[in-house]
Order: structure tokens, then C-alpha cells, then sequence
């Protein structure tokens, strides 16, 4: 598939995955991708999970992260979306600020938050909504909360257009569940590791999000997969061995590869989805250049219905 | 007596901790059957909504509120639950509602239903409520709590004193009893106010709000007095903390904010499970088969692989190491520092461990 035609397919990607799996990784990814393609691209970060914080071995582990001496990625903009202020913003944006941090000291804004659940979450996509409908940008990479609150974030629009029967904040359900609907105004990219577990949720996930909401699936991007080719079959390497040490990394190694494979092969049997796989950064050469080429690749061998 | 014999041996409750995806429902549920085979009578409770507690042994489906016997070891037993919010606050209601036509009235009500069953401050809270009852249980001597990976995790230890907050909130007084005196005064403020709301959110929301909280009224003293208790025995002595991490940067810098608030909350958690680490592969390397030829290429790989795998450890350690002293620095008045288990990711025990025989072998390494 066209590499254009995929990163171009709908305005907004919001890319999901459960703890772990690498799935800002992957966002910067797809995100500085694009930026090198000459797209003008934002990535949306929902904060709470954004962390401003410098990160724990931030530059030890995960270099593609950390590398910001890249023309690509530094053309990327960047913005992060509140939760807990989007309500207050909200009321603000509508001229009510004064009277809104007089509600929120009385901590009123809070039981109201409570009273009709998710409106931060349809809030935040609201705003999602609306810098995709600004135009300004070519593309908005959107790094998701994880894969069971993704869930509920895209559930929210529904629950709230069940509970609200009228006003702004009823109108904003209905333009924000267009906007999900609608393959080429949003896609939803899940990320998941060749792992039993989160190979498991990402296919129940999937499902309801599919069945639920009507939300359009992009490739699944297999993250951490270990793609290094075996200079000889696995034997000729148990037998080419001349230490236990040697014996032993090996072992460990292949291990890992054939539970990698299994789950892998779960995936492609049980969700009817082309598969973008990154390699494992931590057992080869890491550098954002790898993940790019890798991400790009995988692309360019995709079927060209894969929107 | 080793300091996890101790850790096992004497709390009543144990919270696991630690973002999504570290492998945190196995290890809580490694801990509890460590626990049972040193006599203890725990239960484990998990509040993710992704069941991988019950995932993780074999039983999905089969848990529920109601704990199931997984595992009998002597005197040790081994019970596991899974949270179910609408039940918890169902039984809740039940309990402290004056007739069964209020318990009911509450029940139908719109707002109650989306309050117990999507919330996730709800979930918080009754995961709280559900940790105090299986505390109380005799059956029990030891809960151990997975919690959830929410937005904020540690939304789960606040969630007595906001539900306190919440009840005790002039607004809900003034919505709850509307014929007491006073309400002219602040009504006059609050009348426009919610006018607004219910403008923005639209009035239906308000009135079902204000329809439960009349329905409420009279229920609000016991739960204010039961979350008082959880909130008591969270901060209790016999209540301990314990983070897992798992060794990449993501879940980690998540879990370096949640001990940063725990630190806030004066909550030193005394142990880490570092999950999911590369062992060490550090054997002399002394030529133990030497007859073979093998090609350059493939001895290079074979050195390769050590290599890698061996910078791998390393480097992970040293992030789990950073996170440790990192913990430990934020908390000069912690008594001790918190000690560090590692939990080695093996070739014969799979990474992603969905049967109780791995949870057995995750149990084994505990010691």
C-alpha cells in the first residue's frame, strides 16, 4: 500500500494498547513517519498518563524515545489534552469562567463530572474533533489511554447520548460519534506485543469497539517482535554451541521466538486485520531510523484495502 | 526468617500497585499462593474489568464477588475473587436503605445505574469497600488487592475520603433534604447555578441526580461511617504496599508518579516486584564442546545473542535500580528502604503467565 495513501486515509489515528506494549513508541513512530513524508502532523497526548516528568531511564531503554536530534521528529507538534480540566475549559470556553471557578471551588464541577460520566472523556474528544476539523494540520496522532480505558474514552459519546437528551453537551455526543463512525475522519490503531495476554485483549477489545461503536480499525501493529534472522536452524545452533553460557542464551532466546510466533499466529487467526510488525529494539541495532524504516516498510507490504 | 517470609507471614493486607501490562494480577496472585503454602489463609482480589486475574488461573468466567477456593496446601488456602462493581454497591445500598421500597427507588434510578455501573471512581471506591469485607471475613487472614490500572491509581486509596467529601458536600445536603431550614439562603445561590448545569449537561441529568440523592437521603451516615473504616484500614499498620514494575521505560515512569503520590500520602511501600527481567546469563564462558565446527558466522551470533542478552539484564537492572533509590529518596522519613524482589523471566516460564502452573513457578522464585 501507498505509504501517503495510508498515513492519509482519515485526519485523526488514535492509537491504543495496554500498559507496556510500547504504544507511545509507537505514536512517535507513525507521527514522525508522517512528518518526514512532508505531512503536517500533531500528537495528542491525554494527559495523567502523559508524563512530564523525566521518565526512568527515559534514555537508557527506549532510545527511539529519547532521540530528539532528528529533523522528522522534531517537526512533529506536540499537545497534551487534560481530563480532569476539560469541563471546567469547556464551560470556560463558553464564557462561563468566572462562574466556572466558583463552581469548581465548591468543588461542584466535580459532582457534575460524576453525575454524567464521561463528559471528560466526550470532552476530550471534542477538542480531538475540533483541531481535526481546524484543518491545520494533515494528520493528528492521537496516544491513546490504554487498551480497556480506550474502551470506555470511545464508549462515552454513546453512554452520554443515552443519558443527555438535549443541550451542547448532547450536540457534542452526536458530532463526536460521527466523527468515530466515519473511516475517513478517524481511524483507531491498536498496538499490541506477540504476548498471550495482550494478544487476548486486544481481540475482545477489538471486537466491541468494532460491534459498539462502529470505530474503523487500521492495521494492527505488532510491537516488539523479535525479527532477527537465525543465521542456521535451531539445531545446527544447539549444537554449534561450545559453552553453557552460550547454551543457555540460546535456549532463552528461542524460547521467547517460538512464544512470539504462537501468539502471533493467534492473532492472525482470531482478528480479520493486516499486521504492521516493529522489530524488538532491545535485541537489534535500536535507533528511531529502525522503527521508521520498519513501520514503513510493513506499509508499503500491506494490501491496498487496509485504510 | 527472610524479609518476604515476614512480609507474608504477618500482614492482613496487602495492595499490588503498579501501571498496566507489568504483570501486577499474577504477581498479586503469586503472592497470595506463597502465602497459602506458608499457612496462610489468603484471598486475592482483582478489580481490572479485563478479568486477567481470572485469565491468569484458567478460570475465566468461574470468579466472582463471592471467592473461590482455588488452592488447598496444608493449612494454607489460596481463595481468589473478582470485583463486581454494580453487586458491591447493590449489596451496599441493601444494607444501609431503611425499606426495601428505598433500596428499590434507588436501584431503578438512571443516574444510580450509570454511577455503578461505568464509573470509575465508583470502581475505585467499591474495590475499597470489597477489600474491608473480606478483611472482616473470617474465612480470611489475609487480603491481598490487585488494583486497577486507572487513570490515577491511586484514585483507589483516596476513594473513602472523596465518597466522605461527596456526602458530606453542602450541595448534596441542600439536594437531599430540601424542606430543611436554611435552603432559602443557599438555594438562592444554588438555584441558578444548577440552572446552568442542567443547561450545559442538560436538565434530565439534574433531575435524576437530584432524584437519587432524594432517594438517598437517610443512607448517607452508614456509608460516610464504612468509609471511614476503609479509609482506617488502608492507613492501618497491618496494611502494606507492595509496586510492581516490570523493566521498560513507560510503565515505569507511570509507576515512578504513582509512588511520588504515595510518597504525598505518607505511604512507603516496603517491597518491589521487578517482573519480567532478562536472567543473567554470566557463566565463564569455558569451551564445553569444542569437537564441533561450526561456521564464523555462527559462533559470532552465538556470542551476539550472550552479549545482547547480557547488556539487556544489565541495563535493566539498572532502571530498576534508578526507580529504587529514586523511591527511596522521596521518602527520607521512610523507616526502610524498600527492598527489591526480582522475578526472573525464564525460558520454561512464559512471559505471559495465564495458567496457575506458572503462577506456581512465579511463586516458586518468591521463595
Amino acid at each position: 500500500m501507498d505509504l501517503a495513501q495510508f498515513l492519509t486515509a482519515s485526519r485523526v489515528l488514535i492509537v491504543a494498547g495496554k500498559g507496556g506494549v510500547g504504544k507511545s513508541t509507537v505514536a512517535q513512530t507513525v507521527a514522525s513517519v508522517a512528518a518526514e513524508a512532508g505531512l503536517s502532523v500533531l500528537l495528542v497526548r491525554i494527559g495523567a498518563l502523559a508524563n512530564h516528568n523525566a521518565p526512568v531511564g527515559h534514555d537508557t531503554l527506549n532510545r527511539a524515545e529519547a532521540t530528539s536530534s532528528d529533523p522528522a521528529t522534531d517537526s512533529v507538534k506536540h499537545l497534551t489534552l487534560e481530563p480532569g480540566a476539560a469541563l471546567s475549559e469547556y464551560l470556560s470556553g463558553r464564557g462561563l469562567g468566572i462562574v466556572t471557578r466558583q463552581l469548581s471551588a465548591l468543588g461542584i464541577v466535580d459532582v457534575v463530572a460524576s453525575a454524567a460520566p464521561g463528559i471528560d472523556d466526550l470532552l476530550i474528544l471534542g477538542k480531538i474533533k475540533q483541531l481535526a476539523r481546524d484543518g491545520q494540520q494533515d494528520l493528528l496522532v492521537v496516544d491513546g489511554p490504554p487498551a480497556g480505558q480506550a474502551l470506555s474514552l470511545l464508549r462515552a459519546p454513546m453512554s452520554l447520548g443515552r443519558a443527555v437528551m438535549a443541550g451542547p453537551i448532547r450536540q457534542q455526543a452526536d458530532d463526536v460519534r460521527h466523527m468515530l463512525a466515519d473511516a475517513t475522519a478517524c481511524r483507531l490503531m491498536l498496538v499490541t506485543t506477540p504476548e498471550v495476554t495482550p494478544v487476548t485483549e486486544l481481540v475482545d477489545t477489538a471486537f466491541d469497539l468494532e460491534d459498539e461503536l462502529g470505530v474503523h480499525l487500521s492495521p494492527i501493529v505488532v510491537n516488539k517482535f523479535d525479527q532477527d534472522t537465525l543465521p542456521a536452524t535451531p539445531d545446527e545452533l544447539r549444537n554449534a554451541c561450545r559453552s553453557d553460557t552460550q547454551r543457555a542464551a540460546l535456549e532463552y532466546r528461542l524460547t521467547r521466538r517460538d512464544r512470539q510466533v504462537t501468539a502471533l499466529e493467534e492473532l492472525r487467526q482470531r482478528v480479520p486485520l493486516q499486521r504492521i510488525i516493529l522489530p524488538d529494539t532491545s535485541v537489534t541495532q535500536h535507533s528511531v531510523d529502525l522503527l521508521r524504516r520498519s513501520f514503513v516498510d510493513a506499509v508499503k507490504m500491506l494490501s491496498g484495502d487496509a485504510g | 526468617m527472610s524479609n518476604i517470609d515476614e512480609f507474608l507471614m504477618t500482614r492482613r493486607v496487602i495492595v499490588c500497585c503498579g501501571s498496566g501490562g507489568v504483570g501486577k494480577t499474577t504477581v498479586a496472585a503469586a503472592l497470595a499462593l506463597s502465602a497459602a503454602r506458608r499457612g496462610r489463609r489468603a484471598v486475592v482480589i482483582t478489580i481490572d474489568p479485563a478479568r486477567r486475574l481470572a485469565d491468569a488461573l484458567g478460570r475465566r468466567g468461574e470468579l466472582s464477588n463471592e471467592p473461590v477456593l482455588v488452592e488447598r496446601i496444608d493449612q494454607g488456602e489460596m481463595w481468589a475473587a473478582m470485583l463486581d462493581v454494580t453487586s458491591t454497591f447493590d449489596s451496599l445500598i441493601e444494607r444501609f436503605a431503611s425499606s426495601a421500597e428505598q433500596a428499590e427507588i434507588i436501584r431503578s434510578n438512571v443516574f444510580y445505574k450509570s454511577l455503578s455501573g461505568s464509573l470509575s471512581g465508583t470502581r475505585d471506591y467499591m474495590a475499597a469497600e470489597m477489600l474491608l469485607r473480606l478483611h472482616e471475613d473470617p474465612r480470611f487472614d489475609l487480603v491481598i488487592l490487585d488494583t486497577a490500572p486507572s487513570r490515577n491509581a491511586l484514585d483507589f486509596i483516596e476513594s473513602p475520603e472523596r465518597l466522605v467529601r461527596f456526602l458530606r458536600h453542602p450541595l448534596f445536603r441542600i439536594l437531599t433534604a430540601p424542606s430543611r431550614g436554611g435552603l432559602k439562603v443557599i438555594g438562592a445561590t444554588v438555584q441558578p447555578i444548577l440552572k446552568m448545569i442542567g443547561k450545559v449537561v442538560g436538565s434530565n441529568v439534574m433531575s435524576d441526580v437530584i432524584d437519587f440523592l432524594r432517594a438517598f437521603e437517610g443512607m448517607e451516615t452508614g456509608f460516610a461511617q464504612r468509609a471511614i473504616s476503609v479509609s482506617r484500614l488502608l492507613r492501618g499498620e497491618s496494611t502494606d504496599f507492595a509496586v510492581v514494575v516490570a523493566p521498560s521505560p513507560e510503565p515505569l515512569s507511570d509507576t515512578q508518579a504513582l509512588v511520588e503520590r504515595l510518597a504525598d500520602t505518607s505511604i512507603s511501600p516496603s517491597f518491589v516486584f521487578a517482573n519480567r527481567l532478562t536472567p543473567i546469563f554470566d557463566g565463564a564462558g569455558e569451551p564445553s564442546n569444542t569437537s564441533v565446527h561450526s561456521s564464523n558466522e555462527v559462533q559470532e551470533w552465538l556470542e551476539d545473542n550472550v552479549a545482547t542478552l547480557r547488556q539487556r539484564a544489565k541495563t535493566e537492572r539498572e532502571l530498576i535500580q534508578t526507580f529504587i533509590d529514586h523511591m527511596w529518596t522521596i521518602r527520607p522519613d521512610a523507616v526502610e528502604r524498600p527492598r527489591a524482589v526480582e522475578l526472573m523471566e525464564i525460558g520454561e516460564q512464559p512471559t505471559d503467565i495465564h495458567d496457575l502452573d506458572g503462577i506456581a513457578l512465579l511463586a516458586d522464585s518468591l521463595g
